[in-house]
């Protein structure tokens, strides 16, 4: 049972990545409606999915993708011209087949009305002559291609069948490819039972069994060839065209000669090679008795072989592998590099050990493989980083279909323009990822990009622009989502946070600190409220994703040019390179990515802070944060204490603190709910003695030294009051 | 004890002590007791969330059962152990530890041993209190786990006590 379930996944799996690949077909299909290799590519997609939906139990997806193919198949054949209807309804069916394979996980409620409605309206598309002389679409495709392939109703076919004799370990049912062929037509069905051993040598798993079927069917060669596209690779099939008259002949007046045929054949049988001997010697007899032309054969036979080559091209370069083993791999990896910073701290303590002499010796001869080990730890951890990184251009596939489909229902032109598909990302940062920058998209086409009449008014071209691109900046990925639209006005900004008192009236506020008040819950400057978004619950919900997945988030705009969010996210989630630091008897780590410099703070340098928590670093005024301060650690600093310089996307900040001990690759383990609220750190790590850091979220210090500091200036503003008060009493 | 285990409806429970009383914990709940190990504090945070700890790997949150109880902060003896315990916080399964004065004995109790909480009388906040179980003369006080380690309702308020020294360090 689970084996079978396990398939059922691998289907699912599949479908959803085929779907995934026909609507990325589909747009371009509609950008290119002459493209005939998009309507191939999502042709042979829907065909996977019904081939397979029927083998695994999904019948009700195989039999209505069987309608879509069918229109399709007349597209190929240039009868359907390609039109927005028709690309409509193939998106509509995409959805529909998701709909239905989501409803088989037992989730949701497929609405079986839909498909039928798309049904509907795909006949209706179909030329009148074709819907109209024949009830079903398996007729028509049938009909259509018997015309062109082979000017015959019904033909007659030898097919002999032996599958691998593992054939059962993978899942397949020879008699479930029977049943589909007996399905197409009459056929005689032979049984070939000399392969079976004796009973003690049986092996009841593997099937020893081959079939001679002869069909009499209208479906064409290729119908037929598919009812063994799964099996083919390891399975021998052969499939033989009779023409209908010749069958006539052998079944009537010369019963035994079709049996003749199928011994000679058994007997140069062997191999795969003498098999398509075997095959040419029928097509030499039909020659011969002049039934088929030599032309037929030869065109058969190759078509035969050209399909072979195109399934050897197919079986691609790479392998699937379970998200979860890669999950496991990278803990592995993770306790590994744990491991080797451990033996790298022995390492290091030894040089400051006492005892020279006796370590002097075996410290040298280790140095020089902990050093490879170390290199080895670290390509390691990159190798196995990067098997879980893929291109985020899956991710803007999506997207398109979402501009297409809105940009329609709110009746605008608008284009999406996609760069740096390409760029990688940790799979599980994409997925988290996909919300939010739904969320943005929708935003833009929903209140950013006006509609071509107003954007005519304002002299813009008619149709609007909606740009996502990503990009590489350092240990960070940066996603850009622009849009040339009405973008916002800070000073509307500004009037609505001081409607909603979340500012006061003569505040002071740069214009990024004004457009970053948009992410507060609860604020939209839409007018209006749409189904669309308009209710200020979206960007509040993208900053905290965004936040939670260590990112950051912009924006920029100019009121009636363009509005750009620009989203600053980790490349992965797991592991990244710290700078181990300390105060007190605490480790921390910092975020290599995000430290600028070190440096001492000087008694001179302490000297100038008159008691304030600035300092000059290099010409410029920086704020500090004492950590010992902030996170109340118990105990003196020492004589000398050190600064990290820290820059984030606004701001640089000097971190106080009381020694900085070097380069360290952490594993990140996030913390459990209870601590997941504590204010500046965004996670722990093992160090290499057993201990653990905690690794420290610069942004998030960052607030909380502010919130702290204004709170200690009410305390201190309270007590003046009072103070002031009680003297005049 | 060995007819105890007999019946059936007998069911096990892991007792410790805390501040000088007897409680318990089910058994079910209970993952493995380690020795007390250093607790990386996390900063910011309300006083019984003492801090973190490396399980074989895994980061896993230590509270002070003492503390959440009302009680002093647990001092730091040659006894004191860390109780792992897995409890299903909002869905999602997380260990957690818990500091123990000393771990007693493992005791198989009866239903009819256990008597539901008083209302007044035990100077605990009745939802921790899962029942008084009657044992060898005396009483033990099986504690709720799943709500003593459930998330608080008002972190904020927590996370605002001041004097943040701790005990363990």
């Amino acid at each position: 049972m689970s084996q079978q379930s396990k398939y059922v996944e691998t289907y699912r799996q599949e479908t959803e990545e085929l779907l995934e690949l026909i609507e990325e077909s589909i747009l371009d299909l509609e950008e290119n409606p002459e493209d005939m290799e998009c309507v191939n590519n999502i042709f042979r997609s829907m065909h996977t999915i019904k081939g397979s939906g029927a083998m695994f139990g999904f019948d009700d997806i195989a039999e209505f993708t069987h309608h879509i193919e069918t229109a399709l198949d007349l597209v190929r054949k240039t009868i359907l011209p390609v039109s927005n209807a028709l690309i409509d309804l193939i998106l509509a069916s995409k959805d529909q087949i998701k709909a239905m394979l989501d409803a088989s996980c037992g989730n949701t409620q497929v609405n079986a009305g839909t498909g039928d409605n798309i049904v509907a309206a795909l006949k209706e598309l179909m030329p009148e002559n074709i819907s109209g002389t024949s009830e079903e679409g398996q007729d028509e495709k049938d009909k259509d291609e018997e015309e062109t392939d082979h000017q015959h109703e019904d033909s007659t076919w030898r097919i002999r069948f032996t599958p691998e004799t593992e054939i059962m370990k993978n899942g397949m049912d020879p008699f479930m490819l029977i049943g589909e062929l007996v399905s197409m037509g009459d056929s005689e069905i032979c049984i070939q039972t000399e392969a079976v051993p004796c009973l003690d040598k049986l092996e009841p798993s593997l099937c020893y069994l081959s079939w001679d079927i002869t069909l009499t069917t209208e479906n064409s060669l290729d119908d037929i060839k598919d009812v063994f596209i799964f099996v083919e690779a390891g399975s021998r099939i052969e499939i033989n065209a009779i023409e209908d008259y010749a069958v006539k002949n052998v079944d009537e007046s010369l019963p035994k000669l079709g049996e003749i045929l199928v011994d000679r054949g058994d007997i140069s049988n062997d191999i795969v090679n003498e098999a398509l001997g075997g095959q040419k010697k029928i097509g030499d007899l039909l020659v011969e008795s002049g039934v088929l032309s030599r032309e037929k054969i030869d065109s058969a036979l190759s078509e035969q072989k050209a399909l072979t080559r195109r399934k050897k091209q197919a079986i691609a370069g790479s392998i699937r592998v379970g998200s979860e083993k890669l999950d496991t791999l990278i803990n592995l990896v993770g306790e590994l590099v744990i491991t080797q910073a451990h033996i790298s701290q022995i390492m290091g303590d030894g040089e400051h050990s006492e005892n020279e002499e006796d370590s002097e010796i075996s410290r040298s001869e280790f140095a020089t493989p902990v050093e490879s080990l170390e290199r080895l730890t670290r390509e390691l951890r990159d190798c196995a980083l990067n098997m879980r990184m893929i291109p985020i251009g899956t991710t803007f596939g999506r997207f398109r279909r979402l501009v297409r489909d809105l940009s329609a229902e709110l009746g605008k032109e608008i284009e999406m323009v996609t760069d740096g598909a390409e760029t990688e990302l940790d799979k599980t940062v994409i997925e988290r990822l996909n919300d939010p920058l739904v969320h943005l998209i929708r935003n833009s086409i929903d209140h950013g990009i006006q509609t071509p009449e107003q954007r005519m008014e304002k002299g813009k071209p008619r149709k609007g622009v909606i740009r996502l691109s990503a990009a590489h900046r350092g240990a960070n990925v940066v996603i850009i989502i622009e849009d040339d639209g009405s973008g916002i006005d800070p000073e509307s900004i500004r009037a609505k946070a001081i409607e909603r008192e979340l500012i006061q009236e003569d505040s002071v506020l740069s214009e990024e600190d004004l457009f970053a008040l948009v992410f507060l819950p609860g604020f939209s400057t839409a007018g209006r409220v749409t189904n669309i978004s308009g209710r200020g619950v979206g960007l509040d919900v993208v900053k905290r994703e965004i936040d939670s997945l260590g990112g950051s988030i912009h924006i920029l705009s100019e009121k009636d040019n363009f509005l750009k969010f620009s989203l600053s996210l980790p490349l992965t989630l797991a592991i990244i390179d710290g700078l181990l630091v300390k105060a007190g008897n605490n480790s921390f780590v910092l975020p290599l990515s995000q430290v600028e410099e070190c440096s001492e703070l000087t008694e001179d340098l302490i000297g100038k802070t008159h008691g304030r928590n600035i300092t000059l670093v290099r010409g410029k005024i920086i704020p500090l944060i004492r950590l010992r301060e902030i996170f109340n650690i118990p105990g003196d600093p020492p004589a000398l204490e050190h600064i990290a310089i820290v820059q984030t996307e606004t701001v640089k900040v000097g971190i106080v603190l009381d020694q900085i001990l070097g380069n360290i690759q952490t594993v990140i383990k996030s913390l459990d709910r209870h601590y997941r609220q504590a204010e500046g750190i965004s996670g722990a790590t093992i160090m290499g003695d057993g201990t653990v850091a905690l690794i420290l979220d610069v942004p998030g210090l960052i607030k909380c030294a502010g919130n702290e500091e204004n709170r200690q200036m009410e305390v201190v503003i309270g007590a003046n009051i009072s103070s002031f008060a009680s003297g005049y009493k | 004890m060995k007819s105890e285990e007999e019946n059936a409806n007998s069911h096990q429970y892991l007792t410790f002590n805390l501040g000088g009383e007897i409680f318990a914990f089910d058994i079910n709940s209970i993952r493995e007791v380690i020795d007390y190990a250093d607790i990386t504090r996390v900063p910011r945070l309300a006083d019984h969330l003492c801090g973190v700890i490396n399980l074989r790997g895994n980061v896993v949150s230590v509270m002070d059962l003492r503390l959440k109880l009302g009680m002093e902060a647990t001092l730091k003896t040659e006894e004191i152990c860390i109780v792992v315990v897995e409890i299903d916080l909002d869905g999602e399964m997380v260990q957690m530890g818990v500091l123990a004065d000393s771990v007693r004995e493992v005791i198989y109790l009866n239903p009819s041993d256990i008597e539901r909480p008083p209302r007044m009388g035990t100077k605990l906040h009745s939802k921790y209190i899962r029942g008084i179980g009657r044992y060898k003369d005396d009483y033990l006080i099986i504690l709720h786990i799943d709500r003593i380690l459930a998330l608080d309702d008002n972190p904020q308020a927590s996370g605002e006590t001041e004097g943040e020294s701790k005990k363990i360090d």
